[in-house]
């Protein structure tokens, strides 16, 4: 009999050790501390409806933060946009992940732009974009914008910085329609 | 032939009576407000703003503003001058992330509610942190974004718990007594609540943003009714809201109302029938909502939390609407 007591004892215990472990990775993360230095310069722009409220954008903001991979985020309401700037070396977002968070915030997702640093590479019939800072690395889908980036070879291989449509891919954080490419030129700070 | 005559007059009839309804109701209703005054400009100084978004006003008249982007609390005397602020940017006791309201007691007690942080936090009237309540979660005295506060005559305090779309009161201590409402767009339901204000029977009158409307409760909870409809607003009716987020009551029984997607404050009798209207002026944001919050000065005057614009305005209520 005092066994069992023992064992039910630890049982409850363990229960409640999971579940508030389990509501912590819901809830309870810690908003990134110091996160402004440690901006990448990888970011995505998000539009959404709705973002005319603050108390609606500050609940998408509020989602961000929770999720600990976000350095900055900032509000461009007159337009609807929202920029979330990415943690340095923090893996990139998926479009899954961010469109959950939109939803959560109760709007309504309309597009996201990713905002990235890195290399355009071809391999084989492919066209990847490896990521600097995380190397996460990305399919390219191809449109006008890419077969021009490509036509220009000086740019394959460099570091450029892409604007591109963020679209959902299977078994990928996403995939990239770009439609601007330019030389990367780190600034100071 | 006769049948159709009459049923042609009968249209022209009911046509006019539409007309007068619609027409009536927006264009012959006096303004009720005339703006006086204008406090603050964007900066993180003293008197300046970065998106205000809550505001109240203690027994002697100063104004106390949530500066939320510049996470502090900001007092200033009954003329807009500065005279002193509390908290920072962190999550440590005194600090803030988001703070989008601001409630005094009638014994001097500051709240303030923390939109990231999940939790309300009590300072003395010096600024002194106290003590604090809530965590993030959906359970009694849990938080999902609580965004309105007021404190009624018994010094209970009543949050608007945003996501949680519910009223949640508890004692000057911070524990827990009760929930009003929950989601839903039916009487007695809310859909992201906003603020709170009480009519001089100690009843609530809640923000029911994005139900469009305001809904009146007695302090036990029990729904007394809604004002405003969603669907008003199609007809373009005065009285129709569009994401009311702030409400406030004045000494006089007037109900104040920051229809912010309409960029407007709404003046209301307490019987909740439409009186006038002020629309912001000098906008230089006209794709956000704003203003999103009111509150009611000592000298009758209103004062309107102008978010985007970064300012507070401060509104004389005419004769006509008194």
């Amino acid at each position: 009999m005092k066994h069992i007591k023992v064992i039910c004892t630890v049982a409850l215990a363990a229960v409640v050790v999971i579940f508030a472990s389990l509501s912590t990775d819901l809830w309870g993360k810690d908003i990134v501390k110091d996160a402004a230095s440690k901006k990448s310069v990888n970011r995505f722009l998000i539009r959404a409806d709705g973002l005319a409220c603050y108390f609606c954008a500050y609940g998408l903001e509020r989602y961000f933060k929770k999720s600990g991979k976000i350095a900055a985020f900032d509000m461009h309401m007159e337009e609807g946009v929202v920029e979330a700037t990415l943690l340095k070396g923090e893996p990139i977002l998926g479009v899954e992940t961010i469109e959950s968070y939109i939803y959560d915030a109760g709007f309504t997702f309309r597009s996201i732009k990713a905002v990235l640093v890195g290399q355009v590479e071809q391999r084989g019939g492919r066209i990847i974009f490896r990521i600097s800072d995380t190397g996460d690395e990305l399919t390219v889908r191809k449109n006008s914008a890419l077969e021009k980036l490509l036509k220009d070879k000086g740019v394959l291989g460099q570091e450029v910085q892409i604007v591109a449509v963020a679209e959902k891919e299977e078994g990928a954080p996403m995939a990239l329609v770009i439609e601007k490419a330019e030389p990367w030129v780190p600034t100071e700070g | 032939m006769r049948f159709h005559w009459l049923l042609a007059a009968a249209i022209l009839l009911l046509g006019a009576g539409l007309l007068i309804l619609v027409v009536g109701t927006n264009a012959c209703t006096p303004s009720g407000y005339q703006l006086v005054a204008t406090w603050g400009e964007t900066g993180s100084g003293p008197g300046q703003f970065s998106e205000p978004m809550g505001i109240d006003v203690d027994r002697e008249g100063f104004v106390y503003v949530a500066d939320s982007r510049n996470q502090r609390i900001q007092k200033l005397d009954p003329d807009g001058r500065f005279v002193m602020q509390f908290g920072e940017l962190g999550d440590e006791p005194g600090q803030f992330e988001k703070p989008v309201d601001v409630a005094v007691a009638p014994g001097g007690t500051i709240y303030v509610s923390d939109y990231d942080l999940d939790r309300v936090q009590a300072f003395s009237s010096s600024g002194q942190y106290l003590f604090s309540w809530g965590e993030s979660g959906e359970g009694k005295g849990q938080f999902r974004a609580p965004a309105g506060l007021a404190v009624d005559k018994k010094d209970h305090v009543y949050v608007a718990d945003f996501y949680n779309a519910r009223i949640q009161v508890f004692d000057s201590k911070g524990n827990w007594r009760g929930t009003i409402g929950a989601k839903g767009h039916g009487k007695g339901q809310l859909n992201y609540p906003t603020d709170i204000a009480f009519d001089g029977a100690g009843n609530l009158i809640v923000a029911d943003a994005y139900n469009h409307r305001l809904q009146r409760f007695t302090p036990e909870g029990k729904s007394l009714g809604t004002w405003g409809f969603r669907w008003k607003r199609f007809l373009g009716l005065s009285s129709a809201f569009h994401v009311p987020s702030g409400v406030a009551v004045d000494k006089g029984g007037n109900v104040h109302v920051a229809d912010s997607a309409n960029k407007r404050v709404s003046l209301l009798s307490l019987a909740g029938n439409y009186k006038g209207q002020w629309v912001l002026s000098d906008d230089r944001h006209p794709n956000v909502y704003s203003p999103t919050r009111v509150a009611a000065a000592l000298d009758g005057e209103i004062l309107v939390v102008d978010t985007s614009n970064n300012r507070i305005l401060l509104l004389h209520l005419g004769k006509q609407a008194r």
